[in-house]
């Protein structure tokens, strides 16, 4: 390497020729922030962050375009540098959907929220799943910066989120233009370019088309490139995060390609590209498939063994010593084992020595795992043991005649119902060992996950069936040591040849089967790949004097992730009061869901509900339109507020509290009351309904987390505003998320402010209503729905209910559905026809 | 001739370059009135670029259009001299008539409406254009009648 030498602030650098300044920099440690640079592309200078001061140079050259040069004095820091970093950076955020960065509570806010809240749209860092990686949030943090210049600019493009395995943001795009370069860097002619010019410049497709339309090989490197929260990957996305990663290959197909695996907590997230270059590029399968079939809710957790015409559960060494009594008296060729090539040689070896010695058979065969299983069990064949769902279906008959079916599988199957033992099994990434590629390379496989308790292997479940049998060359500890004795025996595997079409170049040629299963049974997202339908033609939209119950009368998101829903239900409208709730099922199938009424018509015998998209159940909701009916709703339930006189009456609401607090603010007002109407949200673009609130108060007043209108702060802010300029509050109605009634209720405390606060049905989303909802009163148990929504806010436990919200985290992600969302009503499809 | 055979025609004239981008997208436009999904497949085909790409170079610029435009095309100015005088309330006004909004095109085929920087008449300020006719000294209700008996001839 021709060395140069050159100075950054002050420090003597050896670099390479050909080096940038940033190349440079980096080589001796010193940091220069960047946004459109990154290690696997060609530098495009666009962002300008990484500008330096280079003397004898004018202007500030971007270091990550600047080729080093001998004798070079460069400074990466001066004042005026810094200065300009900091405005480039507020340029970017006002660009982006973050008013969380500048909030006040913003530490308390990630303590009590350790983890995003899954929202359908990112209109702050709180909704947003790249949060814990986010480079945004690092350059603000370290360019301190603490408060917008320029109000942010929502542009309300839509999300997308019609297509398998990933979820697209554009309201969060910086523009730094790497998921396009990568794109085209990959896979040559790109799925993604910069579209439009001026403002209205994006990121997207050829006419706004789906991915599944334009191309798009599903390899994921956009997502795992992109510095913010734009791109996700939709089954990864709520889990934080990763705190591990594992190189590994993928076995699905006999390419066998290099994978870098990311964990949480024993678990895979997902697989990427251990190099993000043509030559290290995966597919849909090795980048989402993986991590979707070994955290499959339809994964086999337990063992099972017949009795009579049953299979009951049982534990794994019962498993065991009953495949090893059914299989034993078969010896012979009465015996086959079949097995699937998406294995590891490990396991093929010790499959294929159990067989030959100990069933003394020499029926064990490889199926194919490109075509569906086609496997015909001949007439002497007896008993058999497979590795998956491996028979021809033409054959599925011939299964229940066989005298001993012992079969070792992740997934159900058919076939299933005439084994004799079932024994759930590890498998990827749960266990190691060696894969042999099509091109007769030798690929190592890498234990990283962790498999549900119970769970092993299939070479330690064969070596456990032999044991059990009394053979005594199974008494192996490793697969490190299988490979030894395979070597010794000079034992081959056969490479598999290379699919054509490569899955890498054509995602609807993806592998279709694992151990015999149909992969889209699994992964369902797959079944979005392929000439898909678009949404069906659009339904007339019925007629105005439509009187089907719970029909849907107008759907409106009167702001992004909040839905405002007005239902025909004369008979809940006839008697609903100011503070009530309905409990609904969005369809026959859903789950029965607690919604808040924020507003009601008797004479037209409607309710209006408000819900906020944060999850599976609300998400339903949110996905229907003018015209269609939910299955039912019943209420109105819960305590009304108590409507009276009172003084001076505080109604204050932030998200989906906004709309509850209408008809409350309205009784009191018509109560006589004075009232005071508090609307708190983080950033400007998420303010609605100030029109109808201040129709129903004598003051209204704004507070942003941003400071963008109003009051920079929270409601708490506002009520101490208000007793400090000599207020007296009789009564305070505060409706949001339990975090921010949280913060007003200690307020309120301190300054003896009287405050009712509702619990918050969209917190039990996906949990039903039964003890998610106590509340701990003064160290009596309450439950939200019989004796609430309204508690003292003084008298809760906060930080208890908190934690138990948040106990239901996980739960939930798991729960959300996994296909792109097809969107059949009238109102979005049409909406997906903009640009 | 069919139109697959015209756009060969167009292709035929230039070579396999992605310079050549704007002058074909520019003929494309010329002979079909705007720029289809089959066309701009057919184009990355030929420069050996992807659809994206073509469809980010042209909608870079505001001279391509991508859907057919209507029988009666209406251009209705936002130059500045319009501009100031209320050209955004002829705008809305225009919205309103026909149901579809800048940049779209009737659904049965009759209308489209797009807006330009100057149509060069700015004495007849706020001003718009119906295929080749211009109509100046525009209000509201100037604007609905133009457009009540466009509506109406066509009937
Ligand atoms: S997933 Fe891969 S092919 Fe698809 S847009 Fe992203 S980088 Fe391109
Ligand atoms: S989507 Fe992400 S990677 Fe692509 S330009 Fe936007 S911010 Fe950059
Ligand atoms: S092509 Fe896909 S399935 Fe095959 S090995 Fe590579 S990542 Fe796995
Ligand atoms: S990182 Fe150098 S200009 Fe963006
Ligand atoms: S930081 Fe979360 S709301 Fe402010």
């Amino acid at each position: 390497m021709s060395e140069i030498t050159l100075k950054i602030d002050g420090i003597e650098i050896k670099a390479a020729k050909g080096d940038t300044v940033l190349d440079a920099a980096r080589r001796a440690g010193i940091r220069i922030p960047t946004l459109c640079a990154h290690p696997a592309l060609e530098p495009l200078g666009s962002c300008r962050l990484c500008i330096v001061n280079i003397e004898g140079m004018r202007g500030n050259p971007t270091s990550c375009t600047t080729p080093a040069t001998n004798g070079m004095v460069v400074h990466t820091r001066t004042e005026e540098i810094v200065e300009l970093r900091r405005e480039i950076i507020k340029l970017l955020l006002s660009n982006h959907t973050s008013p969380c960065l500048v909030c006040n509570d913003r530490t308390l806010c990630e303590k009590y929220r350790p983890r995003p809240l899954k929202a359908g749209k990112t209109t702050r860092c709180t909704f947003c799943a790249n949060r814990d990686n986010c480079e945004l949030r690092q350059l603000v943090a370290e360019y301190e910066i603490n408060d917008f210049d320029l109000p942010i600019i929502y542009k309300n493009i839509p999300l997308e989120r019609r297509d398998p395995f990933m979820d697209r943001d554009y309201n969060l795009c910086v523009l730094c233009g790497r998921c396009e370069r990568i794109c085209k860097k990959i896979h040559g002619k790109g799925t993604l370019s910069f579209i439009n010019r001026g403002e209205d410049a994006r990121i997207g497709t050829a006419f706004g088309l789906d991915h599944t339309e334009a191309d798009c090989k599903f390899c994921g490197a956009c997502i795992d490139i992109c510095p913010t929260g734009v791109l996700a990957d939709r089954f990864a996305k709520w889990h934080g995060a990763p705190d591990r990663f594992a190189e590994t290959s993928c076995v699905l197909c006999p390419l066998g390609c290099r994978v870098r695996l990311s964990l949480k907590e024993g678990k895979v997230l997902g697989g990427g590209m251990t190099d993000l270059s043509r030559a290290g590029r995966i597919c849909a399968l090795g980048r989402f498939g993986l991590a979707q079939l070994l955290s499959n809710p339809r994964r086999l957790t337990a063992h099972r063994v017949r009795i009579a015409d049953g299979l009951i559960k049982t534990d794994y060494e019962d498993a065991v010593s009953e495949a090893a009594s059914r299989l034993l008296p078969f010896k012979g060729d009465s015996f086959a084992l079949l097995t699937h090539p998406q294995a590891s040689r490990e396991e093929i070896y010790i499959l294929d020595k159990f067989t030959r010695q100990v069933m003394k058979s020499k029926n064990i065969i490889i199926t194919d795992a490109a075509t569906a299983s086609n496997y015909a069990i001949p007439a002497e064949v007896k008993a058999l043991y497979m590795t998956g769902d491996l028979v021809d279906t033409a054959d599925q008959a011939r299964l229940a005649t066989l005298d001993a079916l012992v079969i070792a599988d992740l997934f159900p199957s058919a076939a299933q119902e005439a084994a004799h033992v079932v024994i759930a099994a590890a498998a990827l990434a749960e266990t190691d060992g060696t894969f042999v590629t099509a091109s007769d390379e030798i690929r190592p496989l890498t234990k990283a996950a962790v498999p549900a308790a119970g769970l092993n292997p299939d070479w330690r479940i064969i070596c456990d069936i032999a044991k059990n049998m009394g053979a005594s060359d199974f008494d192996f500890e490793s697969t490190e040591q299988i490979k030894e004795e395979m070597t010794a025996t000079g034992f081959l595997v056969a490479p598999g040849k290379a699919p054509v079409p490569s899955p890498l170049d054509n995602v609807r040629a993806l592998p279709q089967r694992y151990r015999g299963h149909l992969i889209s049974d699994i992964v369902i997202a797959l079944r979005d790949i392929g000439g898909h339908a678009k949404p069906a033609a659009s339904p007339e939209p019925a007629p105005a004097s439509d009187n089907r119950p719970f029909r849907i009368i107008e759907k409106i998101e009167v702001v992004p992730n909040t839905h405002i829903t007005t239902i025909h239900a004369p008979a809940i409208a006839e008697k609903c009061l100011p503070g009530q709730f309905v409990i609904a099922m969005v369809s026959e199938k859903s789950e029965r869901i607690p919604y808040t009424i924020c507003d009601f018509d008797r004479e037209k015998g409607s309710i209006t509900l408000v819900t906020l998209e944060l999850g599976r159940s609300s998400r339903e909701l949110a996905l229907l339109g003018t015209g269609d009916c939910l299955a039912h709703v019943a209420g109105p339930l819960g305590e009304p507020v108590e409507v009276k006189n009172y003084g001076t009456v505080v109604c204050a609401g932030g998200c989906y509290g906004v709309g509850a607090i209408f008809p409350i603010a309205r009784a009191m007002k018509e109560a006589g009351n004075r009232v005071i109407c508090i609307e708190e949200a983080s950033s400007h673009y998420l303010l609605h309904w100030q029109d109808k609130l201040s129709a129903v108060c004598d003051e209204f007043l704004i507070v942003t987390k941003d400071g963008s209108v109003g009051m920079k702060g929270g409601i708490q802010d506002v009520i101490a505003m208000l007793v400090k300029r000599g207020e007296k509050i009789d009564q305070s109605y505060i409706i949001g998320c339990t975090f921010m009634m949280m913060l007003v209720s200690r307020v309120a405390k301190e300054l003896a402010v009287p405050v009712q606060t509702a619990m918050n049905p969209i917190m039990l989303d996906g949990t039903g209503m039964c003890g998610a909802c106590r509340v701990n009163l003064d160290g009596e148990m309450k439950f939200a729905c019989v004796d609430g929504p309204f508690f003292d806010g003084l008298k809760i436990d906060w930080e208890e209910l908190i934690k138990r919200n948040s106990a239901y985290g996980m739960q939930e992600v798991e729960s959300l559905p996994q296909s792109g969302v097809r969107v059949l009503t009238l109102a979005q499809a049409c909406r997906c026809e903009n640009k | 001739m069919n139109s697959n055979g015209k756009l060969a025609e167009i292709l035929a004239q230039y070579s396999f370059e992605r310079g050549n981008l704007v002058p074909i997208l520019q003929n494309v436009q010329e002979v079909f009135g705007y720029i289809s999904r089959d066309t701009v497949g057919e184009i990355a085909n030929h420069v050996n670029v992807s659809c994206s790409d073509i469809y980010g170079v042209a909608t870079f610029y505001t001279m391509f259009r991508f859907k057919p435009v209507g029988r009666k095309h209406i251009n209705v100015c936002r130059g500045t001299a319009c501009h100031v005088k209320d050209a955004d309330q002829i705008l809305d006004q225009v919205q309103r008539v026909l149901g579809i909004n800048e940049g779209e095109t009737s659904a049965d085929g009759e209308y489209s409406l797009e807006t330009v920087a100057c149509i060069g008449c700015c004495a007849l300020a706020p001003c718009m254009t119906i295929n080749k006719d211009v109509h100046g000294r525009l209000t509201s209700k100037k604007a609905l009648k133009i457009l009540g008996t466009a509506v109406k001839e066509e009937e």
